[in-house]
């Protein structure tokens, strides 16, 4: 009978132990997604994917938060962060720590200090993922100015429109990603329609060795029409990254405007980049290299400067081509800034089948000198490695950073 | 660290903090002249300033440069872009002029950088290099509308005291021409000082001589964001005003 009762209370105990210690309930009811839960080594595992939040900073201080809030016996914790499915960032850190920047006694400068933050180079356990991220489609809605300088008659010739999207993830990696734009008013082009900007599907990846990759086809920005690759490698975690692009693609509307007629010739394009990050002040200098897709050949530099959602950057371009700018002068050189600033709400509705959603960014680049007909890459947003930057070590570091002190 | 010597450090610290000015030419300074001081990192500022009829000067055609009758309204956004460094992106417009093919007007566009080569200490000041018009720099054959209306390329200092309770920054730049690019504003000796009184919070007298004009001002600032500041040209007697939203974007 002792024996019984001792056998019960250790059930229980243990029972309760692991229901202490479950973090995929107040997860799943947050809506992040591709929950997993493993105990290895003495050391708590969690992999996780955030389409909640619009950056990832807040998502993982939200996660922090609920960390906190649990008494797990495992010190040791490994979060994994994943996009589209694939493991892209870990945060080697522990339970003590994590406790003690919730409550306030150490500062998230401390936390990130003593805690290890880098890409994952971890594999998705064989564990059943909790609340699948795929299948589920977001509806958003974004904006886009298309401008120059103009002359005289026309100071700004512009043409705004508005970019109804949907974006899914059909399997690991595997996305779909088609935006119409709906033209406002257009005295830039003077032929611009509503039509698809883009409609593609693209496959992301991981490979051995930490290197990301993409291949996609179908139809982009830039009325090309084709397959493009690209591989991202970074070495000493994200101080330096190099990056090659490949595209075949012909120019072609998926629908055509009328009295606006497709030229029809191939182009292939290709790029190499490197890139350098001083984290302190997560700051990029790179230089891109390469084939653009107007047949223009040059180079490109970039200094540009992160603060978490905001990009703010100066480039310079020059090709083997003169650059035609406002009045119709003539440019050997295109300097100019670009910015990237969030938009929409910071917390959008919990992933569903079909979830309507604002867009997270708009991208505006300022040419001030030279106009914007050269340096033109194939860009497929909403992909890993698109959205790289919000995922890197030092980002994550300097949101923890920025985030707890506004507390 | 003995007493005289901490209040010393702490009324420096603190008018440090005091020192708010955002000068109309987009920059931080006085009412015109440009001072030393920076934002913190990742500030961001949006504006705008009234520069009254009888001051402002035409930016380009057969009269550019000449004092115009009509007001003028500088546009701005200024980053401070690293710890070291504020750049700051401006549109200079001349209101009641419309751009066309007869006025062949159009707004005229700017790139200032500054950079700090030194923090202020106790016993020196900091000094800030300052280029405006900066691209002219680059491709002054280029630069649109021909030559620039606003370069100048300076070296400014500016010390903090403390008296009986008054904050006075005060400030003493000297600015020339670089190479093919003429200083068009900030020729030579300019300086001045932004005084917070220990009466009204969040307010600073400003005084300022911008190498060719003596302006006076007054700021305040609201809710730690919003900036505004009525300017009085005593050679014109006219009055101008700047208001500018600040956001930290770390």
């Amino acid at each position: 009978m002792r024996n019984l009762i001792l056998t019960l209370l250790l059930l229980t105990a243990s029972a309760n132990l692991k229901a202490q210690c479950d973090l995929i309930t107040p997860l799943t009811e947050e809506g992040f997604e591709n929950l997993i839960q493993t105990n290895k080594d003495g050391g708590l595992q969690l992999h996780y994917e955030n389409r909640r939040y619009r950056f990832e900073g807040l998502a993982l201080q939200k996660v922090l938060e609920i960390i906190a809030e649990m008494p797990c016996l495992s010190n040791s914790i490994t979060l994994v962060i994943y996009n589209k499915g694939i493991p892209v960032s870990e945060i080697n850190t522990t339970k003590a720590l994590i406790d003690d920047l919730i409550g306030g006694t150490i500062s998230a400068k401390e936390f990130t200090g003593s805690s290890e933050f880098d890409f994952t180079t971890r594999k998705k356990p064989k564990q059943k993922t909790i609340q699948s991220s795929y299948l589920k489609s977001d509806l958003a809605v974004g904006a886009r100015t298309d401008y120059l300088l103009g002359n005289f008659d026309n100071p700004i010739r512009w043409t705004p429109m508005l970019l109804p999207s949907l974006q899914s993830t059909i399997a690991k990696g595997t996305q779909i990603n088609t935006t119409f734009g709906v033209v406002l008013y257009d005295d830039l082009y003077n032929w611009e329609t509503s039509r698809f900007r883009y409609a593609f599907a693209s496959h992301n990846g991981r490979l051995p060795g930490g290197i990301f990759t993409r291949l996609s086809a179908g139809y982009f920005e830039q009325t090309q029409y084709g397959i493009e690759g690209h591989a991202t490698k970074f070495f000493f975690g994200d101080q330096l990254r190099l990056d090659l692009n490949l595209s075949l693609t012909e120019n072609r509307f998926l629908d055509t405007p009328p009295g606006r007629r497709a030229i029809d010739k191939n182009y292939f394009s290709y790029g190499f980049k490197a890139t350098y990050r001083y984290s302190p002040w997560t700051t990029d200098l790179s230089i891109h290299y390469g084939r653009y897709i107007f047949d223009d050949t040059g180079y490109t530099v970039l200094l540009q400067r992160q603060f978490n959602e905001v990009f703010i950057g100066f480039f310079m371009r020059e090709v083997d081509q003169q650059i035609v700018g406002s009045f119709g002068r003539l440019y050997d050189r295109n300097y100019g800034f670009q910015f990237t600033v969030p938009i929409g709400t910071k917390k959008h509705l919990k992933p569903n089948y079909l979830r309507p959603k604002t867009d997270e960014q708009y991208t505006l680049d300022y040419n001030y000198t030279g106009g914007v007909s050269i340096g033109r890459r194939i860009y497929a947003p909403g992909t890993v490695i698109a959205e790289l930057e919000e995922y890197y070590p030092s980002t994550l570091q300097r949101a923890l950073e920025s985030l707890f002190k506004e507390r | 660290m003995n007493k005289p010597l901490t209040l010393l450090v702490a009324c420096i610290l603190f008018a440090t903090s005091l020192s708010n000015a955002q000068s109309t030419t987009g920059t931080r300074g006085l009412v015109k002249a440009p001072t030393a001081r920076m934002f913190e990192d990742g500030t961001l500022a949006l504006g705008a300033a009234i520069i009254p009829p009888g001051y402002h000067k035409r930016t380009f055609g057969s009269k550019k440069g000449d004092i115009v009758p009509n007001a003028g309204l500088n546009t701005f956004v200024t980053v401070n872009l690293f710890p070291f460094m504020e750049i700051m992106f401006r549109y200079s417009h001349e209101i009641n002029l419309p751009v066309t093919p007869i006025t062949k007007y159009f707004p005229d566009r700017m790139f200032t950088a500054r950079f700090k080569l030194l923090n202020e200490t106790e016993k020196w000041p900091a000094v800030v290099l300052g280029m405006q018009d900066a691209v002219a720099l680059l491709d002054s054959s280029n630069t649109q509308g021909g030559s620039p209306n606003f370069s100048s390329t300076y070296l400014v200092a500016t010390k903090n005291f403390n008296y009986k309770g008054f904050n006075i920054d005060t400030t003493l730049g000297y600015g020339s021409d670089i190479g093919d690019i003429p200083a068009k504003e900030f020729r030579g000796l300019f300086g001045g000082v932004e005084i917070t009184t220990p009466y009204i919070e969040d307010t600073q007298l400003l005084l300022d001589y911008d190498a060719t004009y003596i302006n006076i001002g007054v700021q305040k600032q609201f809710f730690k964001r919003l900036h505004t500041m009525v300017s009085y040209y005593p050679n014109y007697q006219k009055v101008g005003w700047v208001l500018a939203y600040r956001y930290k974007m770390y």
